[in-house]
């Protein structure tokens, strides 16, 4: 593949020698490592610190490795050798019809949960780029503010709005005429639960979501706009044909990382649940956890950490590969 | 296509990004965000209150709106909790150099893979989503066991280093969309004028992408200065924890200090604030300049 | 395989950088009072035989690594520094690091730390042991039982956790028992003048409080989901949780005599409490503090949490009194929770641990924590100490139940095997033959399998 992006202008400075078009040797290797440089010391970063741990993960997957086994690698004397078994760990996870049950319902709660941050965080974004300047900053700050609590602090919170005895929302829509909530669990019926960890996913997601919708809306070129309008186009075709096709990228950027994020979704329910979740709030990233640590069954816990890895990249190949296709384009 | 009308950057400000609906006045637009404002707030007011509640007020059947009577018990206990300013100092230093570190990897790469092409620029995009997808809690330990190995557990370094490949994917990522979204054009006029290539890149795009950089900086801060299990893990002395693992001492198996930890919550995040008001500035006014034209 | 390579890469580079770090504590290091370094790092621990009886031994040198949790920090952190000030004036060159830890995520620092290197005592709850005894990562420390004191006195409860196959893994650091913590006023004013001694008196007693409360309010706040206390009924009918013959499980909960217990309860809740059925008792303490309980059976320190001034009301007058059993002779077996100190296998410093937490939880130091924090001993012989003989949860701990000790254990809990029986059993949703039989089958087919 050519290297069309560094050749492709050539300035006809003053300060170039004349070589009939073809730089010296020296600028030549500079030009085609240039980007090789310019990307080195991240992969060096990320090569230094994930490779082992993650070639580890994959080589766990295929062993019976529970905490005999942890022990004993470090320290021979003690505990029991590890023992490869193969597939067995991913039969296991196939074979359970817990697994499936869980895997469909992160599939659906990630789908929610992305659909609501996504449509909620980007009419935020234009909503910021239409305030007058105070409360445009005030809001700006209290969204960094609840990006920037800590998870501990908010999901306690949420926590106690919506506490079977002692919270504000059963007391306001008791209030509020919406029915006697006096009392009400919100936790025995899973989709009520479910709609408690999607208010503090989303809470929390949407800063991200709004600031950068906003900061993405401000390169949409103003003089485009208005001569659109001034031909008569209509604000919902603006948006399509004008604002739509420039936010694309960084839409397809963000709901992709939206899909990631929420595909793992783990402290938010686990700790609603008093870090007991009912085995009906279990996610896969919930029930990879309870595998790995409250079994100790590390084996087991990586083949699905590694399921879980390959669903999430099958599910947003579409992503990926627009996100490829973008990437080459410009 | 867009009309490209090749032209240097100017500040001006955007009266209605994005062409929404242009009569849509701002009284409105005003009013349903301080609604927005009050509805994103409302948890975090009940946070800030509840450290000035006393505790008999905290969990009422009836709830208290406003913290009076109130008491500033926790403050003093949070303040003068083991390790408090140890911890805040420690995130400071894990966080930023996490920070300005990943800034400036990710902005390298980031021009690399969205101003060039080189050849593996398609595997090396699809290896920094790919590492994203993994879970992180799967990592803990082998991670741990080769840090120990290379005599970083327990050290401030060993926490940068992991939170610098955790970080290092997504930052790369998000600065991809925001220097790709600048047209090499601009670069490409200012070289004919006369620039060489680092220059045009130096004095157009970079002003350009600095707001970019400033979002991208704060979003790695907060997701390096919440993190919790790695810090916990990989550190050992008390008296090197992050504030986040400070926050998780105030419970106990007997009871949880909920007060104590929603003031040092609080404390925490001044800081916070005081950083984003600092720094806000060239993000908003780098936002609001709107700066493309054309 | 490109991850070998990239491993092989990576560990180069890496280990090439480790000659440049300084490690600012390792535990192998020394940092000693006097100022003279020594050279060696732990290898000169000495052998498990050595009395600590003679003079201070100065040759010994190296660190030990103590985890606590975070209740010493905030409890006693005073009898933690009393056991290392007792330990230095035996081995004045080893530096005792107290590193305190949180409850949340606590094993799995634990699980790394044992991949690598491990620290020389570790605080454990007692529900948490028994994984980690049948793995083999924690020290055999049969031989020594005797170097410890009031080791034959050890509260069964206790030394249950820390006994495996017959051999001991672990020393009892401290318990907590359950009683009936009641609102003294709503006593007065029902005109209770003597606490029941009978589960029948109880409910008598309950009627004649709910003639006077407020409606809202609870004579026995019963949480549906709190399952150490309805275990309690189970045991004290004669049953129990799960027995094991020669390493196969078997769960009881079916039996006669656990259905008569549980039988039992649910007159009790049915009658006495408005709580729902479906939380469990963290927050119980909290209720009362609301005024929405004039009984709970809860943990010692739940008088202390209901009446402290940061998290519940001062103003709330409470007294306490064992749960009574089903007939005076004996209240109902209460549930012994509590930590353990042990030692990873690991460990090069078995010896120095050893004397660390004898040192710590030892007479002298039990009862210092007693006198201090008024938790219960470790030991039965120092249950008549004046700080807690008159207490009613002494007084419960001394009839004790304990979770069956299989390794799988643990993971019935983290099920909610039996928090959901129960929220189905008091909420009318199951009858207790079938949701007993139920948890049973759920039950066996955990603490059986691999």
């Amino acid at each position: 593949m050519a290297a069309v992006g560094t050749e492709l202008v050539q300035p006809r400075s003053r300060r170039q020698p004349a070589t009939r078009g073809r730089l010296p040797l020296r600028r030549r290797i500079v030009k085609k490592s240039g980007p090789y440089l310019l990307v080195l010391p991240s992969i060096v970063i990320i090569v230094l610190v994930l490779a082992y741990p993650v070639y580890k993960l994959f080589e766990l997957s295929f062993q019976n490795y529970q905490l005999p086994q942890l022990i004993h690698e470090s320290h021979p004397k003690l505990g029991k050798p590890t023992v490869n078994v193969g597939l067995a760990n991913y039969r296991a996870v196939f074979k359970d019809s817990q697994f499936w049950t869980v895997l469909w319902r992160t599939i659906l709660f990630t789908v929610v949960n992305v659909g609501a941050t996504m449509v909620l965080g980007t009419a935020l974004g234009v909503l910021l780029t239409r305030l007058s300047k105070l409360i445009r900053v005030s809001l700006s700050v209290v969204l960094i503010l609840v990006w920037a609590t800590p998870g501990i602090v908010s999901i306690t919170i949420w926590n106690w709005l919506f506490d079977q005895q002692f919270g504000v929302v059963n007391y306001a829509l008791t209030k509020l005429h919406f029915g006697n909530f006096i009392g009400h669990s919100w936790y025995t019926s899973s989709l009520q639960g479910f709609f408690v960890v999607t208010c503090v996913v989303v809470w929390s997601a949407i800063p991200f979501v709004a600031i950068t919708m906003q900061a993405a809306l401000t390169q949409v070129p103003e003089e485009l706009v208005e001569a659109a309008r001034v031909d008569g186009a209509t604000a919902l075709q603006i948006f399509r044909r004008i604002t739509f096709p420039i936010l694309r990228p960084i839409l397809v950027i963000i709901t992709s990382l939206s899909v990631i994020w929420d595909f793992q979704v783990f402290t938010q329910i686990y700790i609603l649940r008093d870090n007991r979740p009912e085995p009906w709030y279990y996610l896969l990233s919930i029930f990879s956890f309870v595998e790995s640590f409250k079994v100790h069954n590390f084996g087991l816990g990586a083949a699905l950490s590694v399921i879980v890895m390959l669903v999430l990249a099958c599910v947003s190949i579409f992503y990926i590969r627009q996100i490829v296709r973008i990437g080459e384009a410009q | 296509m867009t009309a490209v009308s090749v032209g240097r950057a100017r500040a001006h400000k955007p009266v209605s990004a994005g062409g929404v609906n242009g009569r849509f006045s701002k009284g409105i637009a005003n009013i349903i965000g301080l609604v927005v404002l009050i509805v994103m707030l409302f948890p975090i007011y009940w946070a800030v209150s509840t450290s000035f509640k006393r505790g008999v007020d905290m969990t009422r059947v009836t709830p208290e709106w406003f913290p009076v009577p109130g008491t500033l018990q926790h403050y003093f206990d949070a303040w003068h909790k083991a390790f408090f300013l140890s911890s805040l100092r420690n995130s400071a230093i894990i966080v930023g150099s996490t920070v300005v570190i990943a800034i400036i990897v990710a902005f390298f790469a980031a021009v690399a893979i969205a101003r060039t092409n080189f050849r593996g620029r398609r595997a090396y995009i699809v290896i920094i989503i790919l590492i994203q997808m993994i879970p992180q809690t799967a990592l803990i330990i082998p991670l741990f066991v080769m840090l120990s190995r290379v005599h970083q557990q327990n050290q401030l370094s060993g926490v940068v280093f992991t939170y610098l490949a955790l970080v290092l994917p997504f930052s790369v990522w998000t600065l991809r969309g925001f220097v790709a979204n600048i047209p090499k054009d601009l670069e490409e006029a200012a070289m004919i004028d006369g620039c060489s290539r680092v220059g045009a890149f130096m004095r157009v795009t970079f002003p350009l992408v600095a707001p970019g950089l400033v979002a991208t900086a704060i979003f790695a801060f907060i997701q390096a200065w919440n993190e919790f299990t790695f810090a916990y893990v990989i550190i050992q002395d008390n008296s090197k924890e992050t504030a986040t693992v400070w926050l998780a001492s105030f419970s106990t198996q007997q009871q949880i200090d909920w007060g104590g930890m929603m003031a040092g919550a609080t404390m925490l995040s001044i800081p916070l604030v005081i950083l984003f008001l600092l720094v806000q500035k060239h993000f908003a006014t780098g936002l609001t300049a709107g700066a493309v034209k054309g | 395989m490109k991850a070998r390579y990239l491993t092989a890469v990576g560990l180069t580079a890496a280990l090439a950088l480790a000659g440049c770090s300084s490690s600012k504590t390792d535990t192998g290091g020394t940092t000693n009072p006097s100022g003279t370094t020594s050279t060696a790092p732990a290898a000169s621990s000495a052998p498990a035989a050595a009395p600590s009886s003679s003079g201070p031994d100065t040759s010994a040198s190296g660190t030990l690594t103590v985890w606590l949790q975070t209740d010493a920090q905030n409890g006693w952190p005073t009898e933690v520094a009393s056991a290392t000030t007792a330990f230095n004036t035996k081995f004045p060159n080893v530096k005792v690091d107290v590193q305190y830890q949180t409850w949340a995520d606590h094993l799995t620092k634990l699980d790394a730390a044992l991949a690598a290197t491990p620290p020389d005592v570790v605080e454990l709850g007692n529900t948490e042991t028994t994984k980690y005894m049948a793995s083999g990562a924690l020290a055999d420390i049969t031989a020594d039982k005797g170097k410890f004191d009031n080791s034959s006195t050890w509260l069964k409860g206790l030394a249950d956790s820390v006994t495996y196959d017959g051999k001991l893994f672990g020393v009892p650091y401290y318990a907590g028992a359950r009683g009936v913590i009641y609102s003294t006023d709503a006593f007065a004013k029902a005109g209770i003048t003597a606490p029941p001694t009978t589960l029948d008196e109880l409910k008598a007693d309950g009627e004649k409080l709910k003639a006077v409360i407020p409606s809202n309010q609870s004579a026995l706040y019963w949480p549906g989901k709190n399952w150490y206390g309805a275990m309690s009924f189970v045991y004290g009918y004669g049953g129990n949780i799960a027995t094991s013959d020669g390493g196969k499980w078997t769960a009881n909960l079916e039996s006669p005599e656990a259905q008569a217990g549980l039988t039992e309860l649910k007159s009790l809740h049915s009658d006495l409490s408005k709580a729902p059925a479906d939380i469990d008792e963290s927050k119980q303490d909290a209720s009362m503090a609301q005024g929405l309980a004039a009984m709970i059976y809860g943990n010692g320190w739940e008088v202390g949490s209901v009446n402290d001034p940061k998290v519940g009301n001062p103003n709330l007058k409470l007294g306490s009194f064992p749960m009574p059993g089903k007939d005076a002779s004996a209240p109902l077996p209460s549930f012994l929770g509590g930590s353990d100190l042990v030692i990873p296998a690991a460990s090069s410093n078995v010896a120095w641990a050893e004397e660390w937490i004898n040192d710590f939880v030892g007479n002298t130091g039990m009862t210092a924590l007693v006198n201090d924090a008024k938790v219960i001993p470790n030991t039965t012989s120092l249950l008549t100490l004046p700080a807690i003989a008159d207490s009613a949860f002494t007084k419960a701990a001394q009839s004790s139940w304990f979770v069956p000790t299989a390794p799988n254990w643990a993971d019935v809990e983290s099920q909610n095997v039996l928090q959901n029986m129960l929220s189905s059993i008091l909420s009318g949703k199951q009858s207790i033959a079938d949701a007993t039989k139920a948890a049973d089958t759920q039950i066996n087919s955990i603490l059986n399998g691999s």
